[in-house]
């Protein structure tokens, strides 16, 4: 399975009807072969913490493992629905105890290679704030459309391109300033 | 008239524009240089995005994720018998003592107690912790760690249990001295 797939052109795209379900077990192991790096870079931009989002990928496949053993399919947009839930949390909390968010260690070897050749683009993008960070990564990154982002934000397709707009705005801004 | 701010929205998503919106918006930017400005930031912004790399998961995450969640299926099934074990006792002296003072009208009352609470534990686990409705309703998000909100609706749970307990127990005792 090539990870940087596009995500909706993947088997999770859409609702797979029960009878195409197979075993809790076998369903997860696919689930992680399709998405568990895309999730786990998601997350990691969202929280801008390696261990952090490491923990938030796990709980959101867990959390998947529970809901189909209870005989309930899932598909993209729900497990980023997931993750980014967890993450809202896990920001809400650090934000409540006045703990910053680490932003990744750059010392620690990228076993990918590429992450810290683009330091800028990837300090900018974690200088925004987590809204605009996730819109711009889900487009522009992940490569979703406004209709499949606002069916994981729970939000109108509308309003996931304004809230786009702006963020383009911002990233420039930030990144003008960095240079 | 359409304003600046709906063809920066517009161009925001160009692969989403229809044929007559991608002629308006091309036509738009060939006379407003403010727009053909922002559109060349949203394209430098995109190609500056789509180059960054993407990390990789630690090797062992993957196995770890899978051992948890084998961990999950046998901790829940080694918790369901003892949470049972330590019912059963507590429920068997009532139903005995009932029986005893209020005679079978009182076990049968227990019985249909004990079938329809588990019903509702039955229904109410089924609907915890996942989402039957794909994909449109937004999960809620909350700041309580799931830990404590489970805890909550357990003791919640028990408390309300325990209120239709002995509501349950006063109608048999009452129906039962009126049949006498």
């Amino acid at each position: 399975v090539d990870p940087n797939q596009g995500l909706a052109d993947g088997a999770y795209s859409s609702v797979r009807p029960q009878s195409e379900v197979a075993d809790p077990a076998s369903e997860l192991t696919s689930l992680l072969d399709h998405y568990h790096q895309a999730v786990f870079n998601f997350l990691t931009v969202l929280l801008g913490n390696r261990d952090a989002a490491r923990d938030c990928t796990q709980d959101t496949f867990l959390r998947t493992y529970e809901n189909l053993r209870k005989g309930k399919p899932v598909n993209v947009y729900w497990l980023y629905r997931v993750a980014r839930n967890r993450a809202t949390d896990i920001l809400r909390l650090n934000r409540r105890e006045h703990l910053t968010v680490e932003r990744l260690d750059e010392s620690q070897p990228d076993s990918a290679g590429s992450w810290f050749q683009s330091d800028r683009v990837r300090d900018t993008l974690l200088k925004l704030s987590p809204p605009d960070r996730e819109v711009l990564y889900l487009a522009e990154v992940d490569g979703l459309t406004s209709l499949e982002i606002g069916r994981m934000l729970g939000i109108r397709p509308g309003t996931v391109r304004m809230r786009l707009t702006r963020a383009h705005v911002r990233f420039r801004k930030s990144y003008a300033e960095q240079s | 008239m359409i304003a600046h701010a709906q063809f920066r929205r517009m161009m925001a998503c160009p692969t989403e524009l229809s044929l007559t919106e991608q002629v308006r918006l091309n036509r738009h930017l060939d006379s407003c240089l403010d727009c053909r400005s922002a559109a060349a930031l949203m394209t430098e912004n995109r190609s500056q995005l789509r180059s960054l790399g993407r990390l990789r998961p630690p090797p062992e995450h993957r196995e770890a994720i899978l051992a948890a969640a084998d961990r999950s299926q046998e901790v829940a099934s080694q918790l369901l018998p003892i949470v049972f074990a330590f019912l059963i006792v507590p429920l068997s002296l009532v139903s005995i003592a009932l029986v005893m003072n209020y005679g079978w009208t009182a076990l049968a009352g227990i019985i249909a107690f004990i079938v329809l609470f588990g019903a509702a534990t039955v229904w109410h686990a089924s609907r915890i912790g996942g989402i039957s409705e794909l994909p449109l309703r937004p999960e809620r998000s909350s700041a309580v760690p799931a830990l404590i909100r489970t805890l909550a609706v357990d003791v919640g749970g028990m408390i309300g249990g325990i209120v239709v307990l002995v509501g349950a127990v006063a109608l048999v005792s009452l129906l039962a001295r009126a049949v006498r």
